[in-house]
């Protein structure tokens, strides 16, 4: 079975603090590999290993988004394909989707793995607009994906009730979020067999633009009043508060 | 495709019931309608729109009302949504497309964006038209900020809602409910614990109060609920109470719990994940108690103490039984 699961290379959004004066996020850390993308690797290990077959992960992304690849092939996956993209925020939906398309058409993966959106500016689309421009099907917010000889066993959860498909290959499969979502580690061994693992970087063969105009992102919640207590005695802070919430007429 | 100069709201129909996010959608078409001067189409799209239309009575006559009826046959239901609305986009050739953002929408909408090759702006949580036309805002960054887009293709845009951050109005004379009210009428048939059994339930609460790791055990969990009996407030946790097993999953708020929009939402002993603020960045007055001050919470709270809880809470419930 030939798997493929899509990373994509986000900011570390626990690491934003917004500038009280001006409400502009500043980011403090480097990127990461996007949360739910990490479960989707592990999950498409866990196919592969009740199979057989391999996995690629495919990312779109800056010459830095190697990195995302890098720890992919270093928990387990087999190769990796980069559509490098320096500009990947002034791309649409559409564009990334499609560059991704044209970069995957002639691979015929049987089954493709994605989470739900990004965690930084996701717009949950790419993936479904891939599968669109694919011809294929998706299923979304899986819980539990068994393979069989002939189908792939799935659950999925709508909206509270769980429904369970057998469903023939070619299918992307989109999981569900979870808090406790499993995460593959790499070990060192793994990080040294990740260096001899191929990653094929191939140039967009569409345009990469958009239709769409975003602006810098502000935080929207700039409180000019907020009271933030530190080092008061706990009596004060506590009546403080409590004030506080009468004014507002948030308590009886 | 060019585009036309209508605005089409693709309500959603199920069985002959407009779904409440539909009324979400259709104020947000009337506003966009409204502030570019043009006309609005209302799509019922789904099974037995005929119930649907009856049960609409009387409708703003400038209003045209267009049904796709969605066979939904072999095929897995967003397929034949993504079908229906192609088709139903193509006919009313629209300036705008309001789509579900419903998890049913987000399975057929992108799709139909796709198929049609149009611009689409998902999660959107408010619409306004200035003098160049229709801008839309929606969350980055996992909810820390926000960012305002536009369409400048020269082609239909669609847009989907993020559901419950626009009024509803109603959709002719059916009340317009929205999904908080559906959820608030839901009998409590969780079967929780005893403890939990008794407390009100987040969706619709206007008061809520949630704690997370800093609760460290069974006591902590004890002052949370006792302050939100003084406060009259629900009880709702982060999702590391829940992994820790402090706290029943149906109570937790964020990305993989509820999202809630109370007045009061008294957020203690936690950080303030990206997973949990999106379920509550949306509620009016944000009041956080935290020991870290550097935790992200205090980015949102608009009244913050710095401080163990188990120090604060107490002496906060002692504060509020004493009269004003």
């Amino acid at each position: 079975m030939k798997i493929a699961v899509l990373v994509k290379q986000v900011v570390d959004v626990g690491s934003v603090r917004i500038e009280s004066a001006t409400g502009e996020p500043k980011i403090g850390g480097s990127p990461v590999m996007n949360t739910s993308d990490a479960h989707a690797v592990s999950e498409a290990i866990d196919l592969r290993e009740t199979t057989s077959g391999e996995v690629v992960s495919l990312s779109v992304g800056p010459r830095s988004a190697r990195e995302e690849l890098i720890e992919a092939l270093a928990t387990g996956v087999d190769s990796a394909i980069h559509v490098v993209c320096e500009e990947l925020e002034r791309s649409d939906s559409l564009s990334t989707a499609r560059a991704i398309a044209e970069a995957v058409r002639e691979e015929g993966f049987d089954v493709l793995f994605s989470g739900q959106k990004a965690d930084d500016f996701g717009t949950g689309q790419v993936n479904l607009q891939l599968a669109e421009m694919l011809g294929i099907r998706h299923l979304s917010n899986v819980t539990t994906i068994m393979a069989h000889a002939d189908s792939i066993h799935v659950t999925r959860d709508a909206d509270g009730f769980p429904e369970e498909f057998d469903v023939q290959t070619p299918v992307l499969l989109i999981l569900a979020p979870r808090d406790d979502a499993p995460k593959r580690h790499s070990s060192l061994r793994g990080m040294m067999q990740a260096k001899r693992k191929p990653v094929r970087e191939v140039e967009p063969t569409v345009p990469m633009n958009s239709a769409l105009t975003w602006t810098e992102p502000m935080a929207q919640r700039v409180s000019a009043d907020r009271v933030l207590l530190e080092g008061e005695p706990v009596d004060e802070a506590a009546a403080k508060l409590a004030s506080w919430l009468r004014e507002h007429r948030l308590v009886r | 495709m060019a585009p036309g100069n209508r605005v089409l709201v693709l309500a959603e129909v199920m069985g002959g019931v407009i779904i409440p996010h539909s009324h979400e959608m259709f104020a947000a078409g009337m506003a966009i309608a409204e502030g570019l001067q043009v006309p609005l189409v209302l799509g019922l799209v789904g099974t037995d729109q005929d119930e649907a239309l009856a049960n609409i009575g009387t409708l703003d006559g400038s209003i045209e009302t267009v049904t796709a009826v969605v066979d939904e046959g072999e095929m897995l239901p967003y397929e034949a949504w993504v079908d229906a609305t192609s088709e139903l986009v193509r006919s009313v050739d629209p300036h705008i497309v309001l789509a579900s953002g419903t998890s049913f929408g987000n399975d057929y909408a992108p799709r139909m964006a796709a198929r049609l090759g149009l611009p689409m702006a998902s999660w959107v949580t408010s619409v306004t038209v200035d003098d160049q036309g229709l801008v839309v805002t929606r969350d980055v960054l996992g909810g820390r900020a926000e960012t305002a887009i536009r369409c400048n293709s020269g082609t239909p845009f669609v847009i989907s809602l993020e559901p419950g951050t626009i009024d509803p109005s109603p959709i002719g004379d059916i009340a317009a409910i929205s999904l908080s009210d559906v959820f608030a009428e839901l009998a409590p048939t969780s079967p929780g614990s005893q403890s939990t059994a008794h407390r009100k339930r987040l969706m619709g609460a206007d008061r809520i109060v949630s704690g997370g790791r800093g609760m460290r055990s069974e006591e902590g969990v004890a002052l949370i609920e006792e302050l939100a009996d003084v406060l009259d407030a629900a009880v709702g946790s982060s999702g590391a109470a829940v992994l820790m097993g402090l706290s029943p999953h149906e109570t937790q708020v964020g990305s993989s719990g509820e999202v809630v929009r109370p007045k009061l939402y008294l957020a203690v002993g936690l950080s303030g994940t990206p997973q949990h603020t999106f379920g509550m960045r949306e509620s009016q007055f944000i009041v956080a108690i935290n020991k870290d001050p550097n935790a992200p919470i205090f980015q949102l709270a608009d009244f913050g103490i710095v401080g163990d809880l188990f120090e604060i809470v107490p002496a906060l419930i002692e504060a509020l039984k004493k009269p004003a």
